[in-house]
């Protein structure tokens, strides 16, 4: 039973989309004001600054209250632990839903981190519990990944949806004795098994609460499935299968990873599906630079560069196709900027891959033998690369 | 279908007008759909990709591409990317201005960085400044600043900031002016960031690129000075500190800009935390001080959320 009315989910989510209204200029401020009248929430919210800095001190508070019991009673066996990380547990669920109940909180930081801490803490309780060391991280996976779901279902947040996701695709990989290709096609199929029966009540509810939380966990599994499949991605996995790397596993990964963002754009195009049109995109990005490893193909050192061409071409291609269709929409879509919400995250995001490094002297030698590094801001102006 | 129900009565009732529920039905509906981030996202990833595609590239090749080639196609890039902007930008005003088409801003972005690395092929070839090659880092500095200024872009003024405290960094380390701090480099590099944005501020040029140099300035002040606090066992740096969290967190509420306040939260409770903690050594102390503490500071901001932060 979820904790929030369904009438305060629509009237929270109302409110944001008329405030995005505000915000494009689609509405003046007074009429939003008279239209937000129409929504009354009377929930505690705070902005996601506030709130990320609630929920980091709440998290500090209950590590160290936990610490202290743990001290204080000289609690250090696995009993004591058990104990002490299984009240805890409880504890903090009862203060976060007191809390809700009392303050009437909604994403506010702090009930949120203390439903995590609570699933947290279970965890290590039923994980000390289990004394046998793989067993024991099972449990506590297992343990983490209902915990998880339990608490979205209770309070609808969706990153919850997503650890428990998470921690449910983690298990395979615990079991010496299955295959690597056993391992993730397990993975695989946990992840898809959520799809499965996230994607009926995403494609029921669409937009509308709670189809949008929905979407959203939708698309993870989605790329939680690409992730576990896509054995290039990261270097250690394909070293990890050795000699079967030429098997009919890895075929059937090879396929899946053009298979899928090829189906995902297909849906998010074809539902206007935004979480999940991301998802596709990062997927597919991801398969043009697996492809190459995976055919066995040399990498050159200008293979970005024609990624970066390839995305820019289909970036303006598609932004002038758009553009070119009657009065700037073709098939619902459009290329004009509606809503002004992530210009600062770009913004942020413009010096990360050029960091500063500003003690790194030149290089003495007047011939050196080639590039050696990046070293500062502006693209690594100002001496070797 | 809630909201289109609504849509409908606010329509009826004289809330919104028939067009304003035309483009609103649509956007709900999905009618209208925009992908303009997700376009410029694509872009921000393709000018980024090539570059560093570029610099290794170069760093592979150079030899065999020669320099001559390397340094015209840079050249020639980077003009086309200035020539571009110079021939489709707007004139220059002290306001904010929109860009006049979608790519321009990752056009300029990508002349920059091509500048960037143009330079530092031409250092690493040819040591034309010597042990001063660190005034490339300043030229490259200057000219980002121009551009930032001259065609409105925050994502080249972001990467200005980034070059200059590359070249403050270095320079005040060579003159040996702080020897062994990097810290009173820091304190003064962001003191001048601050500076300079306040000036242009109240000089009314570029107003909204403010926060870009706050964000920068507070960021490094406040690292600086709390790393100075966990290093040092005088209480210079934790009185720098102590004032540039209250001035973060004041100037936060005042001006609602709520990341400055979890700036000055964060850095000011480590620096507090490590001087109260100092010389104790006892567990149950330690975690009974964090206990309480993060309670104060949760109550604080929770007032200060009620208060100020109800809504992003």
């Amino acid at each position: 039973m979820r904790r929030y009315s369904e009438t305060d989910e629509r009237s929270v989510r109302a409110q944001a989309e008329i405030r995005a209204w505000r915000g494009a200029g689609l509405i003046d401020a007074s009429q939003a004001e008279t239209l937000l009248a129409g929504y009354p929430v009377e929930l505690r919210r705070t902005n996601v600054f506030l709130r990320v800095a609630l929920a980091f001190f709440t998290a500090l508070v209950v590590a160290a209250v936990v610490f202290f019991v743990l001290e204080v009673l000289n609690f250090h066996d696995a009993t004591g632990v058990t104990i002490v990380a299984g009240v805890a547990s409880v504890a903090c669920l009862v203060v976060a839903e007191a809390l809700i109940g009392t303050f009437r909180l909604y994403r506010f930081g702090v009930e949120e981190m203390l439903a995590a801490c609570s699933v947290i803490l279970l965890s290590i309780s039923v994980s000390e519990f289990w004394t046998s060391g793989t067993s024991s991280f099972v449990a506590a996976l297992v343990t983490s990944s209902a915990g998880g779901f339990a608490v979205y279902r209770r309070f609808g947040f969706v990153w919850a949806a997503f650890a428990s996701m998470c921690c449910a695709a983690v298990i395979p990989f615990q079991f010496a004795r299955l295959p690597i290709s056993g391992e993730r096609a397990l993975s695989a199929a946990i992840l898809g098994l959520i799809l499965l029966v996230v994607r009926p009540k995403r494609t029921r509810d669409g937009e509308e609460w709670p189809g949008d939380e929905y979407g959203v966990i939708q698309a993870a599994a989605f790329g939680g499935v690409y992730l576990v499949l896509n054995l290039h991605l990261f270097p250690d996995m394909i070293r990890a299968l050795g000699d079967r790397a030429g098997g009919w596993f890895y075929w059937c990964t090879w396929i899946m990873t053009w298979l899928l963002p090829a189906v995902g754009l297909f849906l998010a195009v074809r539902d206007k599906d935004r979480p999940l049109l991301i998802v596709s995109v990062a997927m597919a990005i991801g398969t043009l630079i697996s492809n190459k490893p995976y055919l066995g193909w040399t990498r050159h050192e200008w293979d970005p560069m024609l990624l970066g061409v390839l995305l820019v071409a289909v970036a303006v291609a598609l932004r002038r196709w758009l553009s070119n269709g009657p009065d700037g929409v073709r098939y619902g879509f459009t290329a004009a900027r509606i809503f002004r919400d992530k210009d600062s995250a770009l913004t942020l995001l413009s010096a990360a891959p050029f960091p500063v490094k500003p003690h790194i002297h030149a290089p003495a030698s007047p011939a050196p033998s080639g590039f050696d590094g990046g070293r500062s801001g502006g693209a690594g102006g100002g001496g070797s690369f | 279908m809630s909201l289109l129900s609504d849509l409908d009565r606010w329509r009826d009732a004289g809330a919104i007008t028939m067009q304003q529920h035309e483009v609103l039905t649509a956007l709900v509906r999905k009618d209208r759909f925009s992908v303009f981030t997700e376009l410029t996202a694509l872009l921000y990833l393709g000018v980024v990709a090539f570059i560093a595609g570029a610099g290794w590239t170069i760093q592979t090749h150079f030899a065999r591409l020669g320099d001559a080639s390397i340094l015209l196609t840079l050249t020639v890039a980077f003009g086309a990317s200035l020539y571009y902007c110079f021939s489709h930008g707007s004139s220059y005003s002290h306001a904010q201005q929109e860009s006049p088409d979608f790519a321009f801003d990752y056009i300029l972005y990508f002349g920059c960085l091509m500048f960037g690395l143009e330079l530092g092929f031409v250092e690493f070839r040819f040591h034309l400044l010597q042990d001063r090659w660190d005034h490339y880092l300043l030229l490259t500095s200057v000219v980002y600043f121009v551009l930032a200024y001259r065609f409105d872009n925050r994502l080249v003024l972001s990467l200005a900031l980034s070059t200059l405290a590359g070249w403050f960094g270095f320079r005040l380390f060579r003159l040996q002016w702080f020897a062994g701090s990097l810290r009173v480099d820091a304190l003064i590099y962001s003191a001048l960031v601050a500076a300079t944005g306040a000036a242009f501020h109240r000089a009314g040029i570029k107003k909204h690129f403010l926060e870009a140099y706050l964000h920068v300035a507070v960021n490094v002040a406040l690292a600086a000075s709390v790393t100075g606090v966990f290093d040092s066992s005088t209480s210079g740096y934790f009185v720098v500190l102590l004032g540039l969290a209250g001035a973060a967190i004041a100037g936060g509420l005042q001006f609602r800009r709520f990341p400055f306040v979890v700036y000055g939260v964060l850095y000011g409770y480590a620096g507090i935390s490590d001087v109260l903690l100092r010389g104790v050594h006892e567990d149950t102390k330690i975690f009974g001080y964090f206990a309480v503490s993060a309670t104060v500071v949760i109550v604080c901001l929770v007032v200060a959320a009620r208060r100020f932060g109800r809504d992003a």
